[in-house]
């Protein structure tokens, strides 16, 4: 028995040393295969030792984070801990600053849920009205550049790529983060759709386009561990995004055709929001649609070379499409900082930005709505640098520019005595303040300026970006007054105004909308630069199977 | 360096184990006195000279004391030689706190201030300051003979597993087992054991549970701090209900405790690997019935140091029960102190000196009279106020913190639910109290000193092994939080 037991005792103690020496020996030799932990993260430099470094303890310190990056054997052991907080605490260390848990195992990206909330912005502006005026400017700038680009026959766009929080808002946790009380808020997806359909910038809002189809699509359009569309979703977004773009460019593409489906558990990027969990088995285990994605072969169809500036979401995208099949370049400006194309990846710096642009057919923005408030990442900017514009940031639309003319005709009139008592008159008759009063005055001035054609208007070169609708109502005003200098024409109108019992200004205004509506549809109209009051609602073409 | 890093856990022990044992015997007690040198020049390289010459010069001091005969010089000896430990002591870990209050006595009256380089403390001058001097004294006493080797000595003082923070291990107690010492293969796998329940205690509870009591009340010291995050800890702690406060020092309570007796667990275990037997220095105090039998069980080397060498030289209870309570009130005071260079430690240490004469005078009879339970609670709840005073520098803060507790505004399931805060807790509760039971203490009896059979030490040593895989995983997982890609 004693004889048994030392031997048992010896056995043990040995495998005991064994395992305390297989770190060590894992992380020299790396003998037992092991699955490597997902995510990315700046790894520590191996500190060098200097006597220095030693005696302030700064060698140790750093040797010490060194290796609880790089001992062995950490894959399966961070795994093990992570599995054991997760299914006793349904907790891991990443959660905080990645991932909100939603409800019935629903992950989401914390930007996801706090832009849900509309309180986003403060990462990004100091209050909710800096930030509106921060989009409003690149919105304006956008609007600029996109005139430009079109007047060489380059269409830009921006892709309003979907955010999981408003395509399945019903799993996001009630209470998750209610330390931001303060009001107003304001979330980029919505001002900047606001501000792109009144300034007539071209976009495609797919966001809206998956709340339509939510309901009835065949699979889910997020995945449930995942914070981007999912790979089913985006082939079905890069689908309408080729429809907008033969729309957009009178174009015909080739059709995208799917090759069989196969329905297995989430395959990357499905899921990467759990991938960064790394735990030893799946939080749920859903199936998911996959399938091998190739075109018609159309020998007819186009090949436009596009450039797309965006986030990750692009990705799902490009590891899926031929895209050397579709396009004839499609190099991709990752948050416009690095390019990735043809499996390279190149600096932004080394490219001559004005020719790149000017050679491609579309420049597709493509940013989801958490990533909105990056700006483009500075795109707009170096983009009108690049095309000459010598001070982007005095560029303003027209709404902007009237507002800049009444404020100068306010000023003026406080600057004057007399105008000042006869407003006062006005002010009390009307039983208005004396600041409406003024107000109300300076936008009669300038008004008045608009319909006779006398406000003078800055060139539109390097300095305004007008949009659609106030260049229309130019027009109507211009019409209305050449209207008014024909007699003829004025006395047929009167005659429209007393047959259908209208004011003869309403007549006149009607007639001269009826004109620039003409013009519109017959194509004569002049525009500034180019028409770009073109933003059709996407819709699906529906894919070739 | 310490037990619970990688650098020890996943190189240094096991390079130390393996080099330990594959030397001869004869000379492992150099492989061990080189190994900790290099442990604790790891943690303290601009103190290990020093340490060393310390060392050294008061083994050599010993001898000489032991060999002459003259009775002046050989009280000169032992006093120059308990001086220079203690003055070290002294002067690096009182030095800052004196010039402090010296300024603050300046400022008072008007004086400009002294300006002073701060002192870095070096890491356990209390605890070999003190083995240093129970050398000394033992051997002044005739409690045991100086030791023959050099080697031997500075091993006695810098042996790695209780170098840092105990226990304090008295001369005459290791004296036989540095010259000769026996370690078995039981020897090994309970140390190992041992080692890995201290690792539990340290990361799987005390971590855990101190995570969110720093998260409430910032670090133990503030002289770091900006202004504002001070500022910023008064506001937390004012906002908390009193389900929070209570819950805060109540973490703190088995933070400390977790702590601490898991690193002492480290020590033992590790000693017990090669064979050493060290003193005990916990048993279940939260178990005790008074403050008394709370000083009985906790840091139980430190209560021994403080008998042996303070309490009854300065006459102990042979002077009347006036001077007792003094007696008491002074060891209790320098105790404090001895923990750490600030007034909270010092009131810390007054609270319980005070309420041992209490003890002594009123209190022990009625804890005895209400009976087990209520004793062991109102004990307890009493040793977890004062902690609050050795767990927070600023009186004001202390004193906040408690009036939060008996503020009486109570809320369910603060801090968020923080479900592994709860559960550790509820853990750290169980395993502080479970040896009120009969079958509790026949567990503890099991795990830590029996004997175990050969399935036993299967089933001990797979739960061991696996728990110091897990303690690893834990130790480094906080650290690993990586992005799904790269953003710009």
């Amino acid at each position: 028995m004693g004889r048994i037991k030392v031997k048992y005792d010896l056995l043990l103690f040995v495998l005991l040393m064994v395992i305390l020496f297989i770190p060590i020996i894992q992380e020299w030799t790396g003998v037992f295969p092991v699955k490597p932990l997902n995510g990315v993260f700046v790894p520590t430099t191996k500190p060098e030792l200097t006597f220095e470094n030693y005696k302030t303890n700064t060698y140790q310190a750093q040797i010490d984070k060194y290796s609880s990056e790089n001992f062995g054997m950490r894959e399966p052991i961070l795994r093990l801990y992570n599995q054991y907080l997760w299914d006793v605490f349904r907790k891991t260390y990443v959660s905080k600053e990645q991932i909100v848990f939603g409800k019935d195992r629903w992950f989401y990206e914390p930007g996801s849920v706090s832009d849900h909330e509309q309180r986003l912005f403060r990462y990004f502006a100091a209050d909710s009205t800096q930030m509106a005026s921060m989009l409003s400017k690149e919105a304006q700038k956008l609007l600029h550049l996109q005139q430009i680009l079109e007047a060489h026959g380059v269409h830009l766009f921006v892709c309003l790529v979907p955010a999981k929080d408003l395509i399945y808002p019903e799993y996001i946790p009630e209470n998750h983060d209610t330390t931001y009380q303060g009001t107003p808020k304001i979330s980029a997806r919505f001002y900047n759709e606001d501000n792109f359909t009144r300034l007539g910038i071209n976009h495609l809002n797919l966001e809206q386009w998956f709340l339509q189809i939510k309901d009835t699509a065949d699979f889910a359009l997020f995945p449930q561990t995942g914070m981007h569309w999912s790979k089913y979703a985006a082939l079905l977004s890069a689908d309408t995004l080729i429809r907008y773009m033969e729309h957009l460019g009178g174009i015909n593409m080739k059709n995208l055709v799917i090759g069989p489906r196969e329905y297995d558990e989430a395959r990357r990027p499905d899921g990467d929001l759990e991938d960064l969990l790394n735990l030893m088995r799946p939080v749920r285990k859903p199936k998911y649609c996959y399938a091998d994605c190739m075109t018609d072969g159309d020998p007819t169809a186009t090949k436009p070379k596009i450039i797309v500036i965006g986030d990750s979401f692009w990705w799902t995208i490009a590891d899926q499409l031929p895209l050397k099949e579709i396009f004839s370049r499609a190099p991709y400006w990752y948050y416009n900082n690095t390019i990735y194309y043809d499996d390279r990846y190149n600096s932004l710096d080394e490219l001559d930005l004005a020719e790149e642009l000017l050679s491609s057919d579309f420049v597709v923005l493509s940013y989801c709505a958490t990533q909105q408030y990056r700006m483009n990442d500075g795109f707009t900017q170096k983009a009108l640098k690049a095309l000459g514009v010598k001070d982007s940031d005095a560029i303003m639309d027209s709404a902007s520019f009237v507002e800049r003319e009444i404020q100068r005709t306010i000023a003026d009139i406080l600057a004057s005595p007399k105008s000042m008592e006869s407003i006062r008159e006005k002010a009390k008759q009307f039983n208005k303040t004396v600041e409406k009063a003024v107000r109300d005055d300076a936008k009669w001035i300038v008004n008045y300026k608009i319909q006779n054609g006398t406000l003078n208007w800055p060139k539109h070169d390097d300095y305004i970006a007008m949009d659609s609708a106030t260049f229309i109502e130019c027009e109507i005003q211009r019409t209305i007054k050449s209207l008014k200098s024909n007699p003829e024409a004025m006395q047929s109108i009167r005659e429209k105004a007393t047959k259908y019992n209208k004011t003869l200004d309403k007549a006149l205004r009607d007639d001269a909308l009826w004109v620039v509506n003409h013009k519109i549809q017959q194509g004569t109209l002049k525009w500034p630069v180019n028409n770009n009051d073109m933003n059709p609602k996407p819709e699906s073409h529906g894919i070739q199977q | 360096m310490v037990f619970s890093s990688n650098i020890f856990l996943l190189y240094f022990m096991p390079a130390f184990f393996l080099v330990y044992f594959l030397t001869p015997r004869k000379a492992r007690n150099y492989v061990l006195l080189l190994a900790s040198l290099i442990f604790y020049a790891w943690g303290a390289p601009e103190f290990i000279i020093q340490l060393v010459a310390s060392t050294v010069a008061n083994f050599f001091l010993v001898r000489w004391m032991c060999k002459t005969d003259k009775k002046g010089l050989k009280k000169l000896l032992c006093a120059l030689s308990i001086i220079i430990p203690l003055g070290l002591l002294i002067f690096y870990k009182y030095g800052n706190f004196t010039m402090e209050n010296l300024n603050a006595i300046l400022g008072l009256t008007g004086h400009a201030p002294l300006t002073w380089k701060r002192i870095m403390l070096p890491i356990g001058i209390s605890f070999f300051s003190f083995q240093s001097v129970t050398y000394t004294l033992d051997t002044y006493r005739g409690v045991n003979k100086p030791m023959e080797k050099l080697t031997d000595f500075v091993l006695y003082i810098t042996m790695f597993p209780q170098l840092i923070a105990g226990p304090i291990i008295r001369y005459c107690d290791v004296a036989d087992q540095i010259r000769n010492r026996e370690s078995t293969m039981d020897d090994r796998l309970h140390g190992f054991y041992r080692f890995v329940i201290g690792l539990c205690k340290k990361i799987l509870i005390a971590d855990v549970i101190g995570a969110q009591v720093d998260a409430v009340l910032g670090p133990a010291n503030f002289s770091l701090l900006e202004a504002w995050q001070v500022s910023d800890i008064f506001t937390r702690v004012a906002e908390l209900d009193s389900t929070s406060a209570w819950i805060v020092s109540l973490a703190y309570t088995f933070q400390i405790y977790f702590d601490f007796a898991g690193y002492s667990d480290m020590a033992i275990g590790l000693g017990r690997i090669m064979g050493f037997k060290f003193p005990e220095n916990f048993d279940n105090p939260y178990t005790s019935r008074s403050i008394t039998e709370f000083w009985r069980r906790w840091h139980q080397t430190l209560g021994a140091f403080i008998m042996n060498y303070l309490y009854i030289p300065l006459g102990g209870n042979r002077r009347g029960k006036g001077r007792m309570y003094f007696n008491l009130w002074v060891c209790f005071l320098l105790s404090g102190l001895w923990h750490g260079a600030s007034w909270n430690f010092v009131i810390w240490g007054a609270l319980h000196g005070l309420f041992i004469c209490a003890d002594k005078l009123f209190l022990g009879n009625v804890m005895k009279k209400i009976g087990k339970l209520p004793s062991v609670i109102l004990t307890f709840l009493l040793v977890n106020i004062i902690w609050v005073f050795f767990r927070i520098e600023d009186f004001s803060l202390a004193w906040l913190l408690i009036k939060r507790m008996f503020a009486f505004d109570f809320a369910l399931l603060p801090f968020s639910g923080n479900v592994q805060l709860y559960v550790t807790m509820i853990v750290a509760a169980f395993f502080s109290f479970f040896t009120l039971t009969k079958l509790g203490q026949n567990v503890q009896e099991k795990v830590y000193f029996s004997s175990f059979t050969n399935g036993q030490h299967i089933f001990v040593w797979l739960v061991a092994a696996f728990a110091l895989v897990f303690c690893v995983a834990a130790l480094n997982a906080s650290d690993f939080s990586p992005f799904i890609y790269f953003r710009f």
